[in-house]
């Protein structure tokens, strides 16, 4: 069981990937992993985004999404619900923000909603 | 003696101060043009290597596609794993050369090859979904894409484009 420590950096870098996220400034790409999308940062490091908690320990996971941010193939950390202060739900919003924008789930839906309102 | 006889008697310190200056800049300006060429010169020949074994990489991805499309997946795991090193290899041999962007774009294809591989290797003991089989296509193509664009860039520095890198 992980001891529940606050970390404020971690807490302020969710916060920043989730602006950068929103402005579409982060290029979230899906993997060929279902559920996995992963993200180049600085050159140096990725982050990636797991549909549960646990992932890569457990076959499925459980839990909220969590984010892990590497450096080549050395995990830096692992942000997840069990860090005091990140909140499950801001996890799965997130999570369900970097599927849409890896997904380009908002173009689809803009392109189809064009066509449907000149039908 | 002639006025200009006299004038250069009176001031040959100041004129060969002159002189000496001159020369001076003239050399600074040859051997910074010389640095510059000798620059030019080393990142070409190594953009070309760079665009070599990018070259290698474009066949590879692509031959991973057609065996993966023809459901030899086994042979499309052994080809993945040929290809898995190389982004990386290119990221770290050409640390220097390569703008941040680039960069990133060798770690995703990385990351996208490691997926791949991960996927590929599961389906030795039991068979993929058409949506496991569709994402292992379009993270190929995400590879094939960069190593094409990857090689389009070191191809413009070889051609004299060697600004638009840095």
């Amino acid at each position: 069981m992980g001891v529940r420590m606050k970390d404020t950096r971690v807490i302020e870098l969710l916060a920043q990937i989730f602006a950068k996220t929103q402005s579409g400034k982060l290029a979230w790409e899906p993997t060929a992993q279902e559920g996995i999308f992963v993200v180049p940062l600085k050159g140096k490091y990725t982050l990636k985004a797991f549909p549960s908690t646990d992932y890569l320990s457990t076959p499925e996971g459980s839990g909220p999404p969590s984010f892990t941010l590497y450096e080549g193939n050395e995990m830096l950390l692992d942000a997840t619900y069990k860090i005091e202060g990140v909140p499950e739900q801001g996890l799965r919003e997130l999570y369900e923000m970097v599927r849409r924008r890896a997904l380009r789930v908002d173009k689809k839906l803009d392109d189809i909603l064009s066509d449907l309102k000149n039908l | 003696m002639s006025r200009l006889g006299k004038f250069l008697l009176q001031n040959w310190g100041n004129l060969a101060s002159v002189l000496g200056l001159i020369l001076s800049a003239l050399a600074a300006f040859f051997a910074h043009r010389a640095s510059v060429d000798a620059d030019k010169a080393r990142r070409s020949v190594l953009a070309r290597s760079m665009a070599e074994d990018i070259n290698a990489g474009i066949k590879l991805a692509a031959e991973i596609t057609i065996l993966i499309d023809k459901g030899k997946l086994e042979l499309a795991l052994s080809k993945c794993n040929d290809l898995l090193d190389l982004p990386n290899q290119i990221r770290t041999r050409w640390d220097s050369d390569l703008t941040i962007g680039s960069k990133d774009h060798w770690l995703a294809a990385h990351e996208q090859l490691d997926s791949m591989h991960k996927v590929l290797s599961k389906s030795v003991n039991s068979e993929l979904s058409q949506k496991e089989l569709n994402a292992l296509r379009r993270s190929c193509m995400q590879v094939r894409t960069t190593f094409i664009e990857e090689y389009g860039t070191a191809q413009r520095f070889i051609d004299g484009g060697a600004n638009e890198r840095h």
